[in-house]
C-alpha cells in the first residue's frame, strides 16, 4: 500500500494505492491522523481508483476518519472508488454515512 | 476429473502474512479456473479469517495460524485455524456490526464479509482453546463458459 498526502488547505486529499488490509490499515490510520491535528482541515477527500484490494479492516479506517470529520463538522468524501474496494463498501452500507464522488477527468500530469 | 489436492500453510501470528495467506490460497485455488471476482472474494474471506486469529485469537501477541486448504471437485473448502483466546458467543461475533474490539476502529463487518463471499461459513471455538474457521466455496464456471465466441 502507497499513500500520498497533500494538503490544500482547508482539503486534505489522501491518495490510496495498493492493498487496503488490517496491516496497512495502522500506518494509513496514522499518517491520516497526524495531518488531521490541523483542525483547519474541514475536509477530507480519499482517492481510491488505485486501491486493488480492499478487507473490512479498510471499512474500519474510514468511518474512523470520518467520525473525526464529523466531530469538527467537517466533510469527507471517497474518490474515484476502485471495483474492488467499491465490493465491500456496499457491503457494509459505507456509502449512507461517507458520500462518494466520480475520479477527477483530469489525468495527474507526469 | 482431477484428483483432489490440498495444502496447509504455517505461519506467526503477524500482520505481514495476512496478504501472504491470502495470495497463496488465491494461487492453490487457481486449478479450478475461477473468475477475477471469484478469486477476489476467497482472498477477502481468508483475509478477514487470518486478521481475525491474530487481532482476536492472539490479541496481538506471537501463536501460530494454520491455513488449511483442499479442493475437491468443484470445490474449495479454507480453514483457518488460531490456537488463542476462542469465541465464548460465536452467535453474537457472527451478528453484522458487532465486534468486541470497537477501540481498535473493528468494523464488526468480518463474519458477515466471509459469509456473502462464500457459500457457507462454520465457526469451531472453544474458549481458551482457539478457534477453526471453515469456509467452503463452489467454483462454478460463468455461464457462457464453454460457449464459441
Ligand atoms: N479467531 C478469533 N478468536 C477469537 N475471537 C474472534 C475470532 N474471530 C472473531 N472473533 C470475535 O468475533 C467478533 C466479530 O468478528 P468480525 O465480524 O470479524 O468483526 P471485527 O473483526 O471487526 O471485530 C470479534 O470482534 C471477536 O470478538
Ligand atoms: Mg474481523
Amino acid at each position: 500500500m502507497t499513500i500520498e498526502i497533500k494538503k490544500e488547505l482547508p482539503a486534505l486529499q489522501v491518495h490510496l494505492a495498493g492493498e487496503l488490509d488490517h496491516h496497512a490499515a495502522e500506518s494509513i490510520r496514522e499518517a491520516i491522523d497526524k495531518q488531521l491535528m490541523d483542525k483547519r482541515i474541514t475536509a477530507l477527500y480519499v482517492h481510491m481508483p488505485e486501491v486493488s484490494f480492499m478487507d473490512s479492516a479498510g471499512i474500519g479506517v474510514l468511518l474512523g476518519r470520518y467520525k473525526i470529520m464529523s466531530q469538527r463538522h467537517g466533510d469527507m468524501y471517497l474518490v474515484g472508488v476502485s471495483p474492488a474496494a467499491d465490493r465491500i463498501l456496499r457491503m457494509a452500507a459505507v456509502y449512507d454515512r461517507i458520500a462518494s464522488i466520480p475520479a477527477e477527468q483530469e489525468k495527474r500530469r507526469k | 476429473m482431477e484428483a483432489a489436492n490440498q495444502m496447509r500453510l504455517i505461519i506467526p501470528s503477524l500482520s505481514e502474512n495476512e496478504a501472504l495467506a491470502r495470495v497463496t490460497v488465491g494461487a492453490f485455488a487457481a486449478r479450478l479456473n475461477p473468475t477475477l471476482e471469484q478469486v477476489s472474494d476467497i482472498k477477502t474471506a481468508v483475509s478477514e479469517a487470518v486478521t481475525n486469529a491474530i487481532i482476536h485469537g492472539y490479541e496481538g501477541s506471537e501463536g501460530n495460524i494454520t491455513v488449511y486448504a483442499a479442493v475437491e471437485g468443484r470445490r474449495l473448502t479454507v480453514e483457518v485455524i488460531d490456537y488463542g483466546k476462542g469465541i465464548a458467543d460465536i452467535a453474537e461475533a457472527r451478528q453484522p456490526f458487532y465486534t468486541s474490539r470497537p477501540d481498535l476502529e473493528r468494523s464488526g463487518m468480518g463474519f458477515t464479509v466471509m459469509e456473502t463471499l462464500m457459500d457457507k461459513v462454520t465457526i469451531l471455538s472453544q474458549k481458551d482453546q482457539g478457534t477453526c474457521v471453515r469456509m467452503e466455496k463452489e467454483i462454478l464456471p460463468p455461464p457462457s463458459a464453454g460457449q464459441e465466441g
